[in-house]
C-alpha cells in the first residue's frame, strides 16, 4: 500500500472513530435526561367467608348451680350444658348471641327444639331478644354480615305444672336440644 | 558592461519590490485596526429532577398495612392495604414534580396489576387529580407540579376458596410507572 492511500485510511479510521465517540456522547446526554417514576402498591382483597356462630353466654342470675355450664371459644357453634333441676321451680336460663361475622349474609333455613316432650312439667324455651323484649325466633330470620341477635334459653322445673306425682316419679336425664340450620342468604 | 547594467537593473526591482511591499504594509497598518465585540454569557447550569412530592392519603386511611412510602430519590412509592370488604376504597394523591430546570414529557405509561378476571372485583385506577388520564407527550414544563391521584376499590366480593377455607385473602401487586424525557 502506497504513502498516500495509507494516511487516507488512517483519516477515515480517525473519522469513524470520531463520529462512534459523537453518538456515544450524545446517547450519554440523552439518556442521562430522562426518569422514570413508579407506584408499587399490595392490596389484600378479603375473600367472601361463611361464619355463624355463638358469642357471649350470660347466665341469669337464680339459676341453679352447675359445673358444665355453656361456654363458647373462637367461633363456637355448639352449646352445652348439664343441669340438676332437683325440685319444682329450679331453673337455669342463659343469654348468648347468634353472630354473623362472614362476609356473606345467612338466613334461617330450619330451627329444631328436642327434648322435653312427654314432660310438660319441663318448661323448655327459645326465645329471640328484641328490644328488651322476648319474641319467638322468627322463621325468615336474616343475618347480615357482622349482625347479631341474642337468644335467651330456658328450661324450668315448672312449679304450676308439677304435680305430686311429678315430683316422686324419677325423671331421666333430659337431652334438650336446640339448633338453628343457616344458609346463605 | 551590459552585464553590470543588467545587475544594476535587478536590484532596482528588488529595491522597488520591497518599497512596495514597504508600502503596502503601512498602508495596511495605516488602515487596519482591531474591533472588538466583548461579550459576557452567562450559562446556566442544567438541571433534571423529577420526583414524587406531598404524598397523602385522601381516602381509606384505616386501610393501609402500612403508610404509603417515597424512596430517598423520590421516584417510588410503596403501599399495602387490605380490603376487607365491598366498596372499600383506598385513594392517595401526590405531586409529580419537576424542580429541574428543563422541561419534561412523558413518553411512556404502564399501569400493572389486574387480570381481566380480577377487574370484576377490584378497580384500579391512576389519573391526574382531575380524573383525566395520563398520557404520553403529556408535558411538566420546569418549575411544575401535576397532581396525580391512585384509587383501589372493593367493587365485588371475592368467591370463597373452596380448596383452602383458611384462604381469607388474595393478593394483588398492583404496579405503574411514568416516563419522562427533556421535551
Amino acid at each position: 500500500m502506497n504513502k498516500e492511500s495509507k494516511k487516507k485510511n488512517n483519516s477515515n479510521t480517525l473519522l469513524v472513530i470520531g463520529l462512534l465517540l459523537l453518538f456515544v456522547v450524545i446517547g450519554v446526554g440523552y439518556a442521562a435526561l430522562s426518569s422514570v417514576l413508579q407506584i408499587n402498591g399490595t392490596a389484600n382483597i378479603g375473600r367472601s367467608s361463611w361464619n355463624v356462630h355463638f358469642e357471649n353466654v350470660a347466665i341469669t342470675n337464680g339459676s341453679v348451680n352447675t359445673e358444665n355450664e355453656p361456654y363458647t371459644a373462637s367461633n363456637t357453634t355448639e352449646l352445652s350444658y348439664a343441669v340438676d333441676l332437683n325440685a319444682p321451680g329450679d331453673f337455669y336460663e342463659f343469654t348468648v348471641d347468634v353472630v354473623n361475622s362472614g362476609s356473606l349474609a345467612a338466613k334461617l333455613n330450619s330451627t329444631s327444639k328436642t327434648g322435653a316432650e312427654g314432660y310438660p312439667y319441663i318448661v323448655y324455651t327459645v326465645k329471640m331478644i328484641e328490644d328488651n323484649v322476648d319474641v319467638d325466633v322468627p322463621a325468615n330470620l336474616e343475618l347480615a354480615a357482622n349482625q347479631s341477635i341474642k337468644l335467651r334459653i330456658r328450661v324450668e322445673y315448672s312449679r304450676e305444672l308439677a304435680d305430686a306425682t311429678t315430683i316422686n316419679n324419677q325423671v331421666p336425664a333430659l337431652n334438650l336440644a336446640y339448633i338453628m340450620n343457616f344458609v346463605q342468604a | 558592461m551590459e552585464e553590470k547594467n543588467e545587475s544594476k537593473k535587478r536590484k532596482n526591482y528588488v529595491l522597488l519590490i520591497i518599497l512596495l511591499l514597504l508600502c503596502i504594509t503601512l498602508g495596511y497598518s495605516l488602515v487596519s485596526s482591531n474591533i472588538l465585540i466583548n461579550g459576557t454569557t452567562n450559562i446556566r447550569r442544567s438541571e433534571w429532577n423529577i420526583h414524587f412530592d406531598n404524598v397523602n392519603v385522601t381516602n381509606g386511611d384505616s386501610l393501609a398495612v402500612v403508610p404509603p412510602s417515597v424512596n430517598s430519590q423520590g421516584t417510588i412509592i410503596s403501599f399495602s392495604i387490605n380490603l376487607n370488604k365491598i366498596d372499600d376504597y383506598y385513594e392517595l394523591v401526590a405531586d409529580v414534580y419537576n424542580e429541574g430546570t428543563v422541561d419534561a414529557k412523558v413518553t411512556d405509561c404502564q399501569k400493572i396489576g389486574l387480570s381481566s378476571e380480577q377487574e370484576e372485583y377490584i378497580e384500579y385506577n391512576i389519573t391526574y387529580l382531575d380524573g383525566s388520564p395520563i398520557n404520553e407527550g403529556d408535558i411538566l414544563r420546569a418549575g411544575e407540579r401535576k397532581k396525580i391521584k391512585v384509587n383501589v376499590k372493593y367493587l365485588k366480593l371475592l368467591p370463597i376458596n373452596e380448596d383452602d377455607l383458611n384462604d381469607l385473602y388474595e393478593t394483588v401487586n398492583l404496579a405503574f410507572s411514568v416516563n419522562y424525557i427533556q421535551n
